[in-house]
């Protein structure tokens, strides 16, 4: 052979495989599940997973737009979807929540099922401020946020808020502290209660009750029901300052503080490239129940991420078509779903994450039999 | 004659439902709250903690919250409503009564969680902005005035609760004070008096046990509102001092944590709470039916 033809031969060769390889991830390993007739998959949970998930319904009956599927999600709080899933019989079909289920919670079910985790989603708890006099974004260490919450920092203009020459304009906001926190069962009060313990070293650091869903021992501000009415208060009322997932946060057009990460080198604020950065850092447990993912180390890592859950049965409790159904739906949002999720303030799974989701739901079974073969 | 005794038994029998339910709930408040009583005692009545991670509960911070935004609503419903039926039974022209009675009926037939998102959309801001932070900022230094002036609080909670309860006292006590017989009305008419001292003589203390009846009913409504309360009263376990402090009452303590109670020592204390309402309520109604049988049914009003 000619040195030209060689080089020829070796360059098609090269083309061939690079577009074999291109190709491929495209490919999926499995046709999706496609959903019975008339099925109704009820969920209930906590409000943290809400937008995205009441998104989702919308997207997936247009997908699937003959097979009359009725998908519900009542958000009452985190600890009802999970007392729904320990119930005998089971009240719901699935719950969700921003945290997985505690080794507690697991120990209470009283049906006699396993409860699979799958991640949906990667979300941010942020802190939405309204304050009319601060101009530009605040950023805040994690002492601040502690001493806010705490009650030590009872107005913006403390001095403590403004250190190494941070958030300028605050010297001349004379304006109260009024904290904004959620009185009833919350996932999101479990993710940043985990955060005050472990990221602040006054107040918090020692509570033994923390991190929990409900925490009835805030020593300053206001309980609201709900992420939306916490979203609410804190845009009515100059001064507050509130935790909640950045969807509502974005609805209701509060700024959102800009939070020193874990290795207290930089100040993060919450999108889907500093979220997915810091779920990066996150070790993943066979059973995929991944804890909110704190204080992540590195530069663009948003100190206050989690994973958005369902949590369903593995021995599904109704119908194979039933079960058909809601796996249809979830294999529907792991994959074309997961395209919406940054535009509405979340952040799409990493592949490894998604994969594992996805192998989750072809563990269902229905008296036995596996629901779904691919 | 069978027909006859078929019917009695019948409605003998509904009766006796409603005593039965009403004994199944008392026992079950009992028995739920059992471990409570035992563990705690009385103390549970006095102590101000509410910590499940250390076991200790307590419901001095809930009653007082109650207690407090039941009286404070009453105390603006029941002249606001009492004079309002009167308005609208004695002064008012056809023309403008009938109006207004649709009105109050309407407010009436809002449901509460369309009055609590009114509450925090529109009242608390409203109050925080307008009363409450003037008030504050001027008059700190008044006894039950504090410090915050969230709009989240007592105050808004009390108005709300008052907003609610009015149209039961002005639809009662109207329908008493219309059903008054004329005669001794018209004859102090005649004799000269003025129609406020027909009303201020005559009508008002013919209407009283009716009138009464209507503050009671108003008042257990007050007493167990959850919904509307839990979105504006600021959910702080803690017995509020100044008017504009956040409180928590005892029906929205149960509804915000029972979703998340372990079953145990946490569940029997909601439980215990919810039999501490109930006694509350209870015991209002009994000792306005002791004050009506006191005074005894005045002349020509409805027993």
């Amino acid at each position: 052979m000619s040195f030209g033809r060689s080089v020829r031969v070796g360059a098609t060769l090269a083309v061939a495989l690079a577009a074999v390889v291109a190709v491929a991830p495209i490919v999926n390993a499995e046709t999706p599940p496609l959903p019975a007739q008339s099925q109704t998959i009820r969920g209930q949970g906590g409000d943290t997973p809400g937008p995205i998930f009441n998104y989702w319904f919308g997207k997936y009956k247009n997908a699937y737009s003959s097979s009359n599927t009725t998908l519900t999600y009542t958000m009452n709080g985190a600890g009802a979807g999970v007392k729904a899933m320990q119930a005998n019989p089971p009240q719901t079909d699935y719950a969700g929540a921003p945290t997985p289920m505690t080794d507690a919670d697991l120990a209470g079910v009283t049906n006699g099922r396993t409860i699979l985790h799958v991640p949906s989603a990667l979300g941010a708890i942020v802190l939405g401020i309204k304050l009319s006099c601060a101009s530009g974004s605040i950023t805040l260490t994690a002492e601040n946020v502690g001493d806010l919450f705490s009650g030590a920092i009872t107005n913006w203009n403390d001095a403590r808020l403004r250190t190494s020459g941070r958030n300028p304009s605050l010297a001349s906001c004379n304006v109260h502290v009024t904290t904004v926190h959620r009185s009833d069962s919350s996932g999101a009060t479990y993710v940043f209660t985990e955060y005050l313990k472990q990221e602040t070293t006054s107040y918090w650091a020692n509570k033994s009750s923390l991190p929990t869903r409900q925490y009835n021992s805030w020593p300053v501000g206001i309980g609201e029901p709900h992420s939306s009415a916490v979203a609410l208060k804190v845009k009515q009322t100059n001064g507050a300052i509130g935790f909640l997932e950045t969807s509502y946060a974005k609805s209701a057009g509060l700024k959102k503080a800009k939070i020193q990460n874990g290795d207290h080198t930089a100040f993060v604020a919450a999108t889907a490239a500093t979220v997915t950065a810091a779920a990066k850092t996150a070790s993943v447990p066979s059973d995929l129940r991944i804890q909110p993912i704190i204080g992540a180390p590195g530069a663009n890592s948003y100190p206050l991420s989690t994973y958005m859950y369902w949590y369903v049965f593995q021995q599904e409790p109704t119908s194979a078509a039933h079960g058909k159904t809601l796996i249809s739906y979830i294999y529907w949002a792991l994959t074309t779903g997961q395209q919406y999720a940054s535009a509405l303030g979340y952040a799409k799974l990493p592949s490894s994450v998604k994969t594992l989701a996805i192998n989750q739901l072809k563990k269902i079974t229905y008296n036995g039999t596996q629901i779904w073969t691919p | 004659m069978g027909g006859d005794r078929i019917f009695t038994w019948l409605t003998a029998a509904m009766g006796l439902v409603v005593i039965a339910v009403l004994g199944a709930i008392a026992i079950e408040l009992l028995v739920g709250s059992g471990p409570v009583w035992s563990r705690f005692g009385f103390g549970f009545l006095t102590s101000t903690q509410w910590d499940p991670v250390k076991g200790l509960y307590g419901a001095l911070p809930y009653v007082a919250g109650t207690v407090t935004s039941s009286v404070l609503a009453m105390a603006i419903a029941v002249p606001v409503g009492i004079a309002t039926a009167v308005f609208i039974a004695e002064f008012a022209p056809r023309r403008i009564a009938a109006p207004i009675t649709i009105a109050v009926e309407l407010v009436a037939a809002i449901p509460s969680v369309i009055i609590g998102l009114w509450g925090l959309l529109v009242l608390s801001q409203l109050l925080s902005q307008n009363v409450e932070a003037p008030i504050v900022n001027n008059f700190g230094w008044l006894p039950f005035v504090g410090s915050s002036a969230t709009g989240s609080d007592l105050f808004t909670a009390s108005l709300l609760l008052a907003l609610m309860i009015t149209p039961t006292i002005v639809a009662l006590s109207r329908e008493v004070v219309s059903s008054i017989p004329r005669m001794q009305h018209d004859g102090l008419l005649g004799l000269g008096g003025t129609r406020w001292e027909a009303v201020r003589m005559v009508v008002l203390p013919a209407a009283r046990t009716g009138i009464f009846g209507a503050c009671i009913l108003a008042l257990g409504r007050a007493l167990g509102e959850t919904i509307a309360v839990t979105m504006v009263i600021g959910n702080t376990g803690k017995v509020p001092t100044g008017l504009f402090d956040p409180a928590q009452t005892i029906a929205s303590q149960i509804a915000s944590n029972w979703s998340e109670a372990s079953i145990g020592l946490e569940t029997d204390s909601l439980v215990a709470l919810g039999l501490v309402l109930a006694v509350l309520t209870v015991s209002t109604v009994v000792a306005a039916r002791l004050i009506m049988h006191g005074r005894g049914p005045a002349v020509g009003a409805p027993a």
